[in-house]
């Protein structure tokens, strides 16, 4: 059976807007997410992932389901489990006016950490040399490893990040990833909210992605890139007119730009040049289109919107709370 | 105990406490000076313009003086004596303006000023605590550490109230000391009822004090804005007075907050209502007890500790 870190069962977030309308933000959620490396949580904004971290941090209450937190029972567990639990939810948030070495050692000194440990966590974000700035000073990316510096203050066994390169630089979207990366290769189970998906693809070794509050996949990101509808090829030809005719001839359906044709419906990228080749037109360029976690998602997505997902995929891990 | 350590620590590191504290220290200190200049022994020059004065008046008196000497029943009626004439001389400290200072008074006076100062400054210094916490959203990452939210909300509550109620015992302390120091330097010494006023005026300013900083403190946990609980409790006092003074019922000025704040910090006050006078318009007067006062005000204050505490342990943090 697989180790859980984090499972939720029928969770559901339903509350009233100010204009009275009634709303659900997380609908029956099943979620699991195995120990060990980073696993993306993906999800289009207002999809739920955020009001679902909340729920399982004990910021918000579930109006039902059931959630656990390293096996643990939560929020009915939640003191004793947070001890291994480091959390960053959408914005660090810490006082303007103190330092960033502040704000860590009155963290650290609230749940009797040694204040020793403050300078090692800044080392590891790289924020050595910039502790003492007041936090008002620091620019979004320092303002993001001051709050994964937070986390590590406890020596966790479960990190969850909500969006935690939104508004970053692309240097600092990086520098994000590479600590992630670094925390997931450490030991450290790293829960990664984003709704970016080449971040997620790059970093993440496991997925979940959900769509108005609900499930619509889980498993490796190969396995979910593998379940993709097949992509078609990109072809380079000097008449693209005539290749256009002589595949469309072949049965096969052939979009054109300027320069490329875009062929779909084939099952070898060979039977192109081969068609092609009979003709007398050789190609100078074939680029088979390689199904990405982006599509994935969109058609995941899309299908969802469009009413004919049937039910959540999952790929690995299963079974109910345990 | 950690906690509230840590929530000492963020008391005193803040801005906006120190400035509203060192401001109160300033007024206060202001409040001296005015005490002691305004009882100043008078000086040669004073004294002689004064016995100048005495002459004169007494000289333009004279010949009413003596014919109260010669028949005191006259300008007394039956049974008055020369020395009913003698007092109603004028006397020299009629024109030396300036009385002595005397602690006693001042614990009506100045004391109660200070007293009043000291009060609004813990209900902003409860209100900003507490709203600093929900503008910068530091609220939500203490929560991802310390999961508990009644001990949180104790912490809090405790270290604002503790740490501005010490404080204002140290700017009264340092007040009345410095008033005695005074007094003795003019060779006048305070007898000990008079330090019994000054410590009971003293200790229920303290509590008014630590009531109303709480009181700040658990508005802006429920409202999460010190801006709202200034404004509600500016509302509150607007139309609670207006009540009071407005509605066709006996004795309504019994609920009104200032009255009541008046009868915890004198042990009971008279007061003046229209609404229970004598058609001869006598009695107009009533006593507000100290446990009225302490009744009232101690349950508006249960009620926003309640409402306060109950609502963070219950709602979503944003």
């Amino acid at each position: 059976m697989t180790d859980l870190v984090l499972e939720t069962r029928g969770l559901r977030k339903e509350f009233r807007s100010r204009r009275g309308r009634h709303v659900v933000a997380v609908a029956d959620l099943d979620l699991q997410v195995p120990r060990g490396g980073v696993h993306g949580f993906l999800g289009p904004n207002g999809s739920g992932k955020t009001t679902t971290i909340r729920m399982l941090l004990g910021l918000a209450g579930a109006s039902a389901g059931e959630m656990r937190l390293l096996g643990e029972p939560v929020p009915q567990r939640l003191p004793a489990v947070m001890d291994g639990v480091g959390a960053v939810v959408e914005q660090p948030k810490f006082l303007p006016g103190f330092t960033g070495r502040r704000n860590l050692t009155l963290l650290a000194r609230s749940i009797g950490v040694p204040t020793s440990r403050v300078d090692a966590a800044i080392e590891r974000v790289g924020l050595a040399g910039r502790e003492e700035d007041r936090y008002k000073a620091f620019s979004l990316g320092m303002r993001q490893r001051l709050a994964i510096a937070a986390t590590l203050l406890k020596s966790p066994q479960l990190l969850i990040l909500d969006e935690p390169t939104n508004g970053l630089d692309p240097a600092g979207i990086r520098d994000i990833r590479d600590t992630v990366r670094e925390l997931g290769e450490s030991g450290v189970t790293v829960l990664l909210s984003s709704h970016i998906l080449a971040e997620v693809q790059q970093v993440c070794d496991s997925v979940s992605v959900i769509g108005n509050g609900r499930l619509l996949a889980a498993g490796t990101v190969a396995e979910l890139v593998g379940r993709a509808r097949s992509g078609g090829v990109w072809v380079g030809v000097p008449d693209a007119g005539a290749a256009g005719d002589r595949l469309t001839g072949a049965g096969l359906r052939v979009t054109r730009d300027r320069h490329h044709l875009y062929v779909e419906g084939v099952d070898d990228p060979a039977d192109v040049t081969r068609l092609l080749a009979d003709a007398g037109i050789y190609v100078r360029e074939l680029v088979p289109d390689r199904p990405d976690l982006e599509q994935v998602f969109l058609q995941l997505t899309e299908d969802h919107e469009l009413g004919t997902g049937a039910g959540p995929a999952r790929v690995g891990h299963g079974g109910g709370l345990s | 105990m950690r906690l509230f350590m840590v929530e000492l620590v963020r008391l005193a590191s803040r801005r906006a406490v120190v400035v509203l504290l060192l401001v109160a220290t300033g007024l206060a200190a202001v409040m001296l000076v005015s005490a002691a200049y305004d009882t100043r022994p008078v000086d040669a020059t004073e004294r002689a313009a004064a016995e100048q004065q005495l002459a004169q008046q007494r000289k333009a008196g004279e010949s009413d003086y003596r014919a109260c000497l010669d028949d005191p029943t006259g300008y007394y009626g039956p049974g008055a004596t020369a020395s009913d004439c003698e007092g109603s001389r004028p006397r020299l400290e009629w024109f030396l303006s300036r009385p002595e200072l005397d602690l006693v008074a001042e614990v009506e006076g100045r004391g109660r000023t200070l007293l009043a100062l000291l009060a609004v400054t813990g209900v902003l210094i409860g209100a900003t605590f507490a709203g600093a916490d929900w503008s910068s959203g530091s609220l939500t990452n203490q929560l991802l550490f310390v999961p508990r939210r009644t001990p949180v909300w104790l912490a809090k509550g405790v270290a604002v109230v503790g740490g501005t109620t010490l404080s204002a015992a140290v700017v009264l302390a340092a007040f009345w000391g410095s008033l005695q120091a005074v007094a003795s330097a003019r060779g006048l010494g305070a007898s000990a009822d008079a330090w019994r006023e000054v410590l009971l005026g003293s200790g229920r300013g303290l509590g008014l004090v630590a009531a109303v900083t709480l009181g700040g403190f658990a508005l802006t946990m429920l409202l999460r804005s010190t801006v709202a609980t200034l404004g509600l409790l500016l509302g509150c006092l607007v139309v609670g007075e207006g009540l009071a003074s407005g509605l066709p019922f006996e004795r309504m000025s019994q609920w009104s907050p200032a009255q009541n704040v008046g009868a915890w910090l004198s042990g009971g006050l008279q007061v003046f209502d229209t609404s229970i006078c004598t058609p001869e318009g006598q009695a107009c007067v009533y006593t507000l007890t100290l446990s009225h006062a302490v009744t009232y005000l101690g349950a508006l204050l249960a009620v926003a500790v309640l409402a306060s505490l109950v609502t963070f342990r219950r709602r979503d943090v944003a």
